[in-house]
């Protein structure tokens, strides 16, 4: 459950953010999450939750945005999206992966008043 | 659009407006683990972060690691826990110096409390620096802490798919130690098979066999410990 102090640090940020944007209230939080940035959609919504509650983003909306994993292949050069960091090189079944995305954890834009 | 300072002014309290901020939600852990990393190479201290699930030997292999080397390698200890100083009392028999964190409800160590476990702990110049971390195979990859690799140890009694059933923190860690081989007569764990799932998720990992208890393989770790050592001094 690091999916809490994520949120934290998150709430964190838009105290932060509040001083330099002038803005009271934070409406909706949309983040960009990666299949592989070891995070549980769900344990992130039930933890948003928690971590809002009296605060400048009480009730704020969550959205997430799930990114799409990418890896090129050292042995061929091929590119292609992955959904699971074991899944081998479609060409030429190489392991030998570099990851170009998937590990995305991003606060993307805050919807504020 | 992105809004810059000065623009208060424009905006009446009830308007609402959309900011964007594309900031990594860790950027403040990676801000503290850039500070620890900076303070340890000033002092050219080799810090190793040791993660497993619970049990897996962490404590185990530290102590007798710390005793092999003792008078050879000046070793300090950083306990990172939910509850008790249970480990950090059997370092401190050893008579390594040692800093429990105690992460309550946290599954995880971050770069904040290393960095303060290092002010108390003041590690000496040239040392080698252990971080066990809360045992937890999911929750702490996330989290850099500033060292210089990450060490994760399975023992052969959880089973050989865990590198692709938590492959997370698998992909992060730079050797896989591979312990309590002493009791692979009574288990059916496939060990090749181990090791081409934890190649799969990151064929850069090495991968040492050994037994915290027996002794068995320990002394390809203690290679490994020196080797990387020297290595980080030439990289000074
Ligand atoms: N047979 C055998 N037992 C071992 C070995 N290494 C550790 N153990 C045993 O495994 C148990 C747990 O070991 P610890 O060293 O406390 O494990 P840990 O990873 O530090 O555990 P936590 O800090 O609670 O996560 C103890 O009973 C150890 O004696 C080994 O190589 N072989
Ligand atoms: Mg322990
Ligand atoms: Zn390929």
């Amino acid at each position: 459950m690091h999916e809490l102090s994520l949120c934290q640090s998150v709430i964190e940020t838009l105290q932060r953010e509040s001083l330099q944007h002038h803005y009271q209230r934070v409406k909706r939080v949309r983040l960009e999450i990666g299949p592989f940035a070891t995070v549980d959609e769900e344990a992130l919504r039930f933890a948003f939750e928690v971590a809002r509650s009296e605060t400048l983003a009480e009730g704020a909306e969550l959205e997430i945005i799930r990114s799409e994993a990418r890896a090129r292949c050292r042995s061929c050069s091929n590119s292609f999206a992955i959904t699971e960091r074991f899944d081998p090189c479609p060409l030429c079944a190489s392991h030998e992966l570099e990851l170009l995305s998937g590990e995305e954890l991003r606060i993307v834009d805050l919807q504020v008043e | 659009m992105a809004e810059g300072h000065g623009d208060h002014h424009h905006h009446h309290h009830g308007e609402e407006r959309l900011i964007r901020l594309e900031q990594d939600i860790l950027s403040k852990n990676n801000e503290y683990a850039a500070a620890n990393r900076r303070w340890l190479s000033e002092r050219n201290i080799l810090a190793l972060n040791l993660l497993s699930s619970p049990g897996s030997g962490k404590t185990t292999l530290l102590t007798r690691t710390i005793e092999a080397l003792r008078g050879k390698l000046p070793i300090t200890v950083i306990e990172g826990d939910q509850q008790t100083d249970n480990d950090a009392q059997k370092i401190r028999q050893t008579g390594a110096a040692v800093q429990q964190i105690n992460t309550g409800k946290g599954c995880h160590l971050d770069g904040h409390m290393v960095g303060h476990a290092l002010e108390s702990l003041q590690p000496p110049s040239g040392s080698l620096l252990f971080i066990e971390n809360v045992g937890n195979l999911v929750c702490p990859a996330a989290f850099d802490l500033g060292e210089a690799y990450r060490v994760v140890i399975l023992s052969v009694t959880e089973g050989e798919d865990k590198p692709i059933k938590y492959p997370d923190i698998f992909a992060s860690a730079d050797l896989l130690l591979l312990n309590k081989l002493d009791l692979l007569p009574h288990l059916q764990f496939d060990v090749e098979q181990c090791i081409d799932y934890a190649r799969r998720v990151n064929p850069r990992i090495k991968v040492l066999q050994l037994s915290a208890t027996s002794g068995e393989g320990m002394d390809s770790w203690y290679q490994w410990l020196s080797a990387t050592r020297q290595l980080a001094e030439i990289g000074q």
